[in-house]
């Protein structure tokens, strides 16, 4: 707890400013729903063939997975990472309410009202904005509330795709095991929740004609808090506008989990140190395919990735087992094809580890994942949703080893499965051999006998146009290239994992020990 | 059918009406009120004479037979045009909940595209006519209101475009016995002053005798006798109209009251 504290004072302004950031989605989402979802209703209140049509869509769209969507969206975008696909995801799953409570509201109208306004001679128009509106208000209201809250948690998500706000810190706690990170992103997610429902529900009781008024108390605290909530939405709407007026400044990405993460902070200091280019980090991002779309199509410059990774799962080619070869194959494909230049590997390889608990391993003698072969009827195995997937993965892991799970495998978060073996809620698990967990939870990699993984080298990705316009940053980004070696990455990992300390600092202490940055230029990022 | 000559505001030409399902709701009804002239149409729930009235503002059309409003088929009329010109009171008022008295007073007018000024000069002087003061009424909301005056709000509503006109759906249906007889009295002689034609749909045999010249007794879809009330009280011309108004006399001789 004391921990937590610390951490907030220490973040409160980047806090506040993720704070804005989320509402903005929030507030940016509602009122496109609104304008696109409140037309659709009442269109669909007309007849009750266009009700089932308008509410079978956003059903459907509503069924879609968070993280698929987002997925789509990003190629969409074109790689655009950050706000609109994420505002978009966001607008996509606010229409449902909005449109089921607009056609709610218009049938709402009360039959003798509805034939008075008949009576009188009104038009469908003004029967529409002048009585069914104004009276569907209230109830259209009540869709506004569910789907704020819906939304404000919604935008946790998109932190997966770049965009800034509370989930940034939860994706970060997630991928460094940092409860206190997950915490600093929830608690004031929660909180925001709990505000809009309270604020909304206020506006509503005041817009109900029929409803006894508020005390005056708590009509002023209600407006107080609007004005707070849409206030910290216009800070975080403007604190995103200068990115377009500015210079344009070089983005590097990073995919989840620590060792990411660390790389990607020493490529930005680097550049940040040594280039006039201003650093825009956006780390955490969704997975590899999140990334290299966003790099191909130009909504990031530069992220690290594994040849392995782009051999199979963005080359989709099949495993090969030299290292220099991958690389090769890698480089060459990606300069034809995608315009991505891959620079020289950091200096390590990682690989899949498959993790066991020491215990275990010791009382049932295995030690190569072909020994796991004759307990695989008892054993639980989980694995990240991208091993689930490679051919270089689960498919392949289990053909090439006869394994035969009685139980399917559990497919959850891969930052995850490192706690999960440790409390023996998992027995199996794929790892990266260079994570610091796996030293610090006292777990063991199993020999890989068979020689089924093909050895990983991290390698920073760069956009060539990029390159093209920034000649220097060749030489600055290189200045990395064979330094790190796979214990220097695992002990920079554990300083992460096992310490909690901030990825951004043991990678600034790990480029000062190597002299870096150079020049005078040095700022403390 | 070719529209015959006729002085009468409104006149209803063997019309029938019968639904998809088979009811018949109205058989051959031919009925006509005259300019000034207050008719009630009286019948027991499900009898069709509220499907009578909304057949005048075209809110139902007949299956067949027509309807004539000040000499022209309702048919030729526009609908919208057709019930602006016309007076509408119903038992729910239907006063919109969101806009105070005086603009729901000016509602037919601003419907019109009457300015905000001509709405609420016409507001006042017409809350003033149903005996509201505009000054403590005309800025609260409808439920702020008793159901006698929300009534009171829908008259002055129907008088604000000065209609020749004036349908009334059981207007006084809802209040309760004392103040619906208060208002029933304030009526009639509101309509002697101002002299509007009313056709007034009722149940309640003593509204329709103290408030309307002559009545028109609907049972099961057919018009069963029409005349002064005195006709249909002592010379009823079935068995089934002197069943009707046995009550009646009860009534008339000041039984109690309360048939709701």
């Amino acid at each position: 707890m004391r921990g937590l504290l610390d951490l907030f004072w220490t973040e409160r302004w980047q806090l506040a400013a993720a704070t804005a950031a989320h509402l903005d989605l929030v507030f940016e989402a509602l009122v496109l729903a609104v304008v696109i979802g409140v037309p659709f209703g009442v269109l669909a209140a007309r007849s009750k063939t266009t009700e089932r049509i308008v509410l079978g869509l956003a059903n459907i769209l509503q069924t879609v997975p968070s993280l698929a969507l987002l997925g789509f969206l990003l190629i969409f975008f074109h790689g655009q990472i950050g706000k609109p696909p994420a505002v978009t995801a966001l607008v996509v799953y606010a229409l449902l309410p909005i449109i089921k409570n607009t056609i709610l509201g218009l049938r709402s109208v009360p039959p003798g009202i509805a034939e008075a306004a008949l009576g009188l001679g009104m038009t469908a128009w003004q029967r529409l904005t002048i009585v069914e509106l104004p009276l569907a208000v209230p109830i259209m209201l009540g869709g506004i509330r569910v789907a704020s809250v819906a939304a404000v948690g919604m935008a946790t998500i998109a932190a997966a795709i770049g965009a800034k706000g509370l989930g940034t810190y939860i994706f970060r706690g997630v991928s460094l095991s940092d409860t206190r990170l997950i915490l600093l992103g929830s608690i004031p997610a929660a909180l925001l929740a709990l505000a809009c429902d309270a604020a909304l529900g206020e506006v509503e009781t005041a817009l109900d004609p029929t409803r006894p008024r508020s005390s005056s108390l708590r009509k002023s605290i209600a407006i107080m808090a609007i004005l707070g909530l849409l206030g910290a939405a216009g800070w975080g709407f403007w604190n995103d506008l200068p990115d377009r007026h500015r210079t344009r400044s070089f983005v590097i990405g990073s995919k989840d989990g620590s060792e990411m993460i660390i790389l990607g902070h020493m490529l930005a200091d680097l550049v940040e140190a040594e280039t006039p280019l201003k650093v825009d980090r956006r780390f955490n991002l969704g997975g590899t395919l999140v990334c290299y779309n966003a790099l191909r199509e130009g909504g990031l410059d530069a992220y690290v990735e594994y040849t392995g990774t782009a051999l199979m799962t963005i080359l989709k080619k099949s495993p090969q087992n030299d290292p220099q070869q991958v690389l090769e194959t890698v480089r060459t494909s990606l300069a034809r094809d995608a315009g991505i230049t891959c620079l020289a590997p950091f200096g390590f390889e990682n690989t899949y580890a498959m993790i066991m608990r020491r215990e275990q391993t010791e009382r049932l003698g295995i030690r190569t994942i072909s020994d796991v072969r004759a307990h695989a009827d008892q054993i639980r195995s989980g694995f990240g949703p991208e091993f689930m997937n490679r051919v270089d993965g689960y498919p392949g892991l289990i053909q090439a080893y006869g394994l035969d799970f009685r139980e399917a495998p559990r497919e959850m978060d891969r930052n995850l499965l490192y706690q999960a073996v440790a409390r023996g809620s998992l027995d199996l698990a794929a790892g990266d051999s260079t994570d610091g967990r796996i030293a610090s939870l006292d777990l063991v990699v199993l020999t890989d006998d068979r020689h089924y993984f093909p050895p990983y080298q991290a390698v920073p990705f760069v956009r060539a146009d990029t390159l093209k316009r920034h000649p220097e940053l060749r030489g600055v980004l290189d200045q990395l290239a064979g330094k790190i070696d796979a214990d220097t990455m695992r002990r920079l990992n554990r300083e992460v994992d096992d310490k909690h300390r901030d990825p951004a600092e043991v990678a600034r202490e790990f480029l000062r020990s190597l002299g870096l940055p150079r020049g005078t230029r040095r700022t403390a990022s | 059918m070719p529209p015959e000559k006729t002085s009468a505001t409104v006149s209803w030409r063997d019309v029938h009406k019968s639904y998809p399902n088979g009811h018949q709701a109205l058989e051959g009804i031919n009925l006509e009120v005259g300019a000034g002239e207050c008719l009630a149409i009286l019948g027991s729930s499900g009898s069709g004479k509220t499907t009578l009235l909304k057949m005048v503002n075209r809110l139902v059309e007949p299956t067949s037979g027509s309807i004539l409003v000040r000499g022209v088929s309702t048919s030729d009329w526009n609908p919208i045009a057709l019930r602006r010109s016309i007076g509408y009171v119903i038992q729910e008022v239907g006063l919109l909940p969101h806009l105070d008295v005086a603009s729901n007073v000016g509602l037919v007018l601003r419907i019109l595209g009457n300015s905000r000024k001509e709405r609420e000069a016409q507001a006042r002087v017409h809350l003033e006519l149903v005996g509201l003061d505009p000054d403590r009424f005309g800025s609260l909301r409808p439920h702020q209101l008793s159901g006698g005056q929300r009534q009171r709000v829908g008259v002055a509503r129907a008088l604000s475009t000065d209609p020749d006109l004036i349908l009334m759906d059981e207007p006084f249906g809802a209040l309760d016995p004392i103040t619906r007889r208060e208002i029933q009295d304030e009526f009639v002689a509101l309509r002697r002053r101002l002299k509007k034609t009313v056709i007034l749909v009722t149940h309640d045999i003593r509204e329709a005798c103290r408030v309307a010249d002559r009545l028109a007794l609907v049972h099961q879809g057919k018009l069963v006798q029409q005349g002064p009330a005195s006709d249909l009280i002592f010379n009823p011309k079935s068995e089934f109209v002197r069943s009707f108004f046995q009550e009646a006399d009860a009534v008339v001789a000041g039984g109690p009251e309360g048939d709701e």
